[in-house]
């Protein structure tokens, strides 16, 4: 296991490596860079002053030039200085953006996993039956909805028709809230953005849930803990849903990072200052020191977590072993 | 295993029910006076416990986005701007009809002779007794401190400011050489030399990918029409057998080939990168060795208010650059300047300390808090807390109907004004100041006839009235019509009129064959991008001219681009046409749009006009002090410009700033596009 591992982590290192220079080298070919977006539409800029701010933001070499650069930064810690923040990428990037993206995606993630299990516990069991039909259609319905326009329902009803909730942004800006207060004023200004997260997310996990329950329903060691004679809670709380937690629990340890990505769209119209907006801020103004430092938080998070669904496959079931 | 599962759970339930808990709580004590459906506005109030500060006290702002860079030399948002301004003043500011009027102090100048060249002598004086928010009393030392600032070697933001006015000894002291005139001189008789050297030539060719003509693709099409390099090498003499697809050898190949066909043509722009070469250097790399240059000679300090600042030549603009410039105060930014250092200074990045209305409290959560100065020098500001909140675009105007933002500017429309006026709501429309307009490239369409066969096939009116209504109306000449040097009489230059344009395009050699308007064998076809056509108030001008060509029998591309793509078009010249717009065109100078030598790559002069009259008429504009002799010279300038028919104003928009019922109107200064609330921020009041 520990060979296994450490195989790993050395393939991995090859694979980030790949990783950045494509990324480097896509946000380089993209048409226009910061320079030029920052100086469009302004007269007074001189083009000797437009290469003198490329030349400081190192936006004049070649792209191989530049990643050898960046690359060699990187490896002594130094990602570099956000274009659009003016501060280095790694304060910019583990601020508390970071953290409210998580908060809000983490959150989200219990409640939909909360929902999701003993619904679909429900649906698998009763397949077919019009409580099954019910669900899924939810699930789906749920799953297909555009963020953006469920987002206006959303708020057409509960802040500008009934006044409940705040309309945007992450406090209530014309009062001082202090202590237990503002974090009540920030919870208030959470709830739906985590509602328009719960209802899109809720129904994929959904149906994992359902399809795995319905494959282990039709195990023969199910037909033989009926046969046995046990009760049907014993069935299938005990016998067919803690096989069915196999699969479900390394699929949580895969998306674990993807609660640290942030959600662009969400974010955007929430006004939440969250990682996701910033990144989505960062393509449009070519910030590509903040930019190549997400990416490559997000592309470690994610070999990390196959590393941690892997391993924890080989945990839960002891009939895994890699060599 | 089964139990942490347990425990992990309960915890997110917990967590979440926390949540919901407190969030039930906060609407339990009452933010809410339950609205009717009627639609009243809810009132809020503070919930138990904090009930410091009322509602009424606190002014929210909406800003689109915020970028915590609240500092006058780095930032590069407008709305990051607004912020600065609450902290940080300038020694003067415009009013209402753009003439600068003093703030912290004013700015008088006198123009003298020396040495048969003019200099003009600014002399700027602050008010006595103006403290900054720490209580420390601002000198004429942190003028020229933030001046310094914008003039260090190393400074990387976007102001003009060093470039903008020629401050005698500037060159000096940026590139820190005593002796600059001589480095110049020196650089210049060097590349001279180079010049004369043959392989220093062929390397400059080479390094230069031959003046930027050779792109590196084999086998390339050099004339639009499958001509490759090897074609070309060819008709040169020389024979490019067996390299047609190493492109290293095609290149020295074809250095060579150049070199010794054509080696004149290259002159100008070697003897450019070689000067380049040396200047840099004998300029860069002079403060490694200790600062040789502590101060720009041409700034000296007269008292503790006042100093001079002497400028070569005469520039209408000069005064507004120095006097529009911030003030901040040099014992705290510059504790730890050193030339070419600015990390001191960028360490304040993101907390603007200076004499404004308001003290910087925090950033946090999407919003700026501010805190009134209450020994501000103009009168202790009304609203004891100032908030800068970002919302969504698409938000606005809800936000500011629900009265959780008080002052916020959605982008105007037709629709929006009709729903704001339905509502009775207050909000003011101020023009924009900059303009949209078409563009035809004179470099890609070289006959004069053709654009302006092009011109009279533009049809404004109908386009802008549809997607504007009253919030835009068109233009005739191309420069922000709020400028005072604007001909406000001007009238339209060209005209629609599909019939003129036939007999243009016919007197630059068109013929109708076999309906189609050909000249030498190819159809008339114009090129034109523009960026979301969908939502672009130009596209039906478009649209419009594409019909009506396709009726002559030419053809119109209309490309619908990425704004990015579009800009590297334009700026490549890669098209025949474009619509794009200004902003930020606050004087009459158009010397960069419209300047022969701007036409180099990364210009701003990209339909290349290249008139020496219109030169020299833009260089006396700027020369002109008298404001009626100026409006003469810009009213004759622009008519020339028109002239060349490469340029088609077509609109000026306006902004909107939109107030919430909270906020006292009679507060509110009569608002245009140099003066707002933005202005006044310690005289706005809130109703209570």
């Amino acid at each position: 296991m520990r060979q296994y591992i450490i195989r790993r982590i050395l393939i991995s290192v090859l694979v980030l490596l790949g990783v950045s220079f494509l990324i480097y080298g896509m946000l380089r070919i993209m048409p226009s860079d910061f320079v030029d977006q920052l100086t469009a539409g302004n007269p007074k800029i001189t083009s000797e002053q437009k290469e003198a701010l490329k030349e400081a933001y190192g936006l004049n070499t070649g792209i191989l030039e530049g990643y050898v650069n960046w690359l060699g930064d990187a490896l002594h810690g130094d990602f570099g200085t956000s274009f659009t923040y003016r501060k280095p990428v790694t304060e910019v990037l583990f601020s508390s953006k970071l953290w409210v993206s998580f908060t809000l995606s983490a959150i989200a993630f219990v409640i939909e996993l909360i929902i999701a299990i003993p619904l679909g516990i429900i649906a698998a069991r009763k397949q077919y039956s019009k409580t099954d039909y019910a669900i899924v259609f939810c699930a789906l319905a749920g799953l297909s909805l555009p963020s953006f326009f469920f987002a206006a329902v959303l708020r057409r009803v509960f802040s500008i028709g009934l006044g409940w909730l705040p309309l945007s942004g992450m406090v209530t800006a014309k009062q001082n809230f202090t202590g237990l207060a503002h974090i009540a004023d920030m919870g208030m200004h959470f709830i739906l953005p985590i509602v328009v997260f719960v209802i899109l997310g809720v129904g994929s996990w959904l149906r994992y849930v359902r399809t795995n329950m319905l494959e282990v329903l039709n195990a023969d060691y199910v037909r033989t803990a009926r046969a046995k004679g046990l009760s049907e809670h014993k069935v299938i709380y005990k016998h067919a849903f803690r096989n069915t937690l196999i699969p479900i629990v390394t699929f949580i340890g895969g998306s674990i990072p993807g609660l640290f990505s942030g959600a662009i769209i969400t974010e955007s119209i929430f006004s939440i200052d969250g990682i996701g907006k910033a990144a989505i801020d960062a393509v449009h103004t070519n910030d590509i020191p903040f930019l190549m430092a997400y990416m490559m938080f997000l592309a470690v998070l994610t070999i990390l977590g196959t590393l941690i669904s892997d391993v924890l496959y080989a945990v839960v079931d002891p009939r895994v072993r890699y060599n | 295993m089964k139990k942490s599962m347990k425990k992990l759970l309960a915890l997110g339930l917990s967590g979440a029910m926390v949540l919901s808990l407190a969030a039930c709580g906060s609407d339990d004590k009452g933010t809410t006076a339950a609205p009717g459906p009627s639609g009243d506005e809810p009132t809020t109030t503070a919930p138990g416990g904090d009930e410091k500060v009322g509602a009424g006290d606190t002014l929210v702002v909406g800003s689109t986005e915020l970028n915590g860079v609240f500092t006058p030399f780095f930032y590069n948002s407008n709305y990051d701007a607004n912020v600065i301004g609450a902290a940080i003043e300038s020694i003067c500011e415009l009013d209402a009809n753009n003439e600068m009027v003093p703030n912290l102090g004013e700015v008088t100048q006198e123009e003298v002779e020396e040495d048969g060249k003019t200099y003009v002598n600014y002399t700027i004086k602050l008010k006595d007794g103006i403290k900054f928010s720490d209580g420390e009393p601002m000198t004429i030392d942190d003028v020229i401190f933030t001046y310094k600032v914008y003039c260090d070697p190393t400074y990387d933001g976007i102001a003009t400011f060093r470039n903008a006015v020629k401050i005698v000894g500037m060159n000096e002291y940026f590139y820190d050489t005593p002796d600059y005139e001589g480095k110049v001189k020196e650089a210049g008789e060097k590349a001279a030399a180079d010049i004369e050297d043959e392989a220093k030539f062929k390397a400059f060719l080479k390094e230069s990918n031959l003046d930027g003509w050779w792109d590196g693709e084999l086998p390339g099409d050099l004339d639009g029409e499958g001509m490759t390099w090897a074609d070309y090498l060819k008709g040169e003499g020389f024979d490019p057998t067996g390299i047609e697809n190493d492109a290293d050898a095609m290149l020295d190949m074809l250095v060579d080939c150049e070199f010794q066909n054509y080696r004149d043509g290259y002159v100008d722009a070697a003897t450019a990168y070689f000067n380049q070469q040396y200047l840099d250097e004998f300029i860069k790399g002079n403060l490694e060795d200790g600062v040789d240059v502590k101060d720009i000679s041409g700034i000296t300090r007269v008292d503790d208010l006042t100093c001079v600042v002497k400028v070569e030549g005469v520039d209408i603009s000069a005064a507004r650059n120095l006097g529009l410039n911030s003030v901040v105060p040099e014992h705290i930014y510059g504790k730890d300047y050193v030339k070419g250092d600015l990390s001191g200074v960028k360490k304040l990045n993101d907390t603007p300390i200076g004499s404004g209305p308001f003290i910087f409290e925090s950033f946090e959560n999407n919003v700026v808090t501010f805190k009134r100065n209450e020994n501000y020098w103009g009168g202790c500001p009304k609203v004891e807390y100032l908030k800068f909140q970002v919302v969504d675009e698409e938000q606005k105007k809800d936000s500011v109907l629900n009265g959780e933002i008080d002052i916020t500017d959605p982008s105007a429309s037709k629709e929006i004004v009709e729903e704001l006026d339905a509502l009775g709501a207050n909000y003011s429309l101020v023009p924009f100041a900059g303009y949209g307009y078409i563009a035809i490239s004179a470099k890609n369409v070289p006959d004069q006839k053709v654009r302006e066969g092009l011109m009279h096939l533009m049809t404004r009116n109908q386009a802008i009235k549809t997607y504007y209504g009253d919030v835009a109306h068109v233009i005739e000449r191309p420069m922000c019509p709020v400028l005072a040097e604007y001909p406000t009489d001007a009238e339209e230059y060209w005209g629609y009129d599909p019939d003129k344009a036939v007999e243009c395009f016919k007197e630059a050699g068109y013929e109708t064959v076999d309906g189609k308007l050909m000249k030498d064998g190819k159809q008339l076809t114009i090129n034109v991008g523009i960026g979301s056509a969908a939502t672009h108030p130009s596209t039906p001008v478009l649209t419009q001219m594409k019909e009506d060509m396709d009726k002559l029998g030419a053809v119109l591309n209309i490309q619908d681009m990425d704004f990015n793509l579009l800009s590297d078009a334009v700026d490549g010249d890669s098209l025949d046409m474009w619509v794009m717009a200004w902003g930020n065109s606050t004087d009459c100078d158009l010397r960069q749009i419209f300047g022969s030598e701007y036409t180099k790559a990364g210009g701003s002069n990209r339909t290349w006009v290249q008139d020496p009259e219109i030169d020299a008429l833009m260089e006396e504009v700027v020369n002109t002090l008298d404001l009626e002799k100026r409006k003469e010279l810009v009213a004759k300038e622009l008519d020339m410009i028109m002239s060349w028919a490469t340029y088609m104003p077509v609109y000026q928009r306006s902004d909107m700033l939109l107030y919430s019922d909270a906020v006292n109107m009679d507060s509110i200064p009569e608002t245009s596009t140099f003066y707002s609330y933005l202005n006044e921020l310690e005289k706005v009041e809130l109703n209570h």
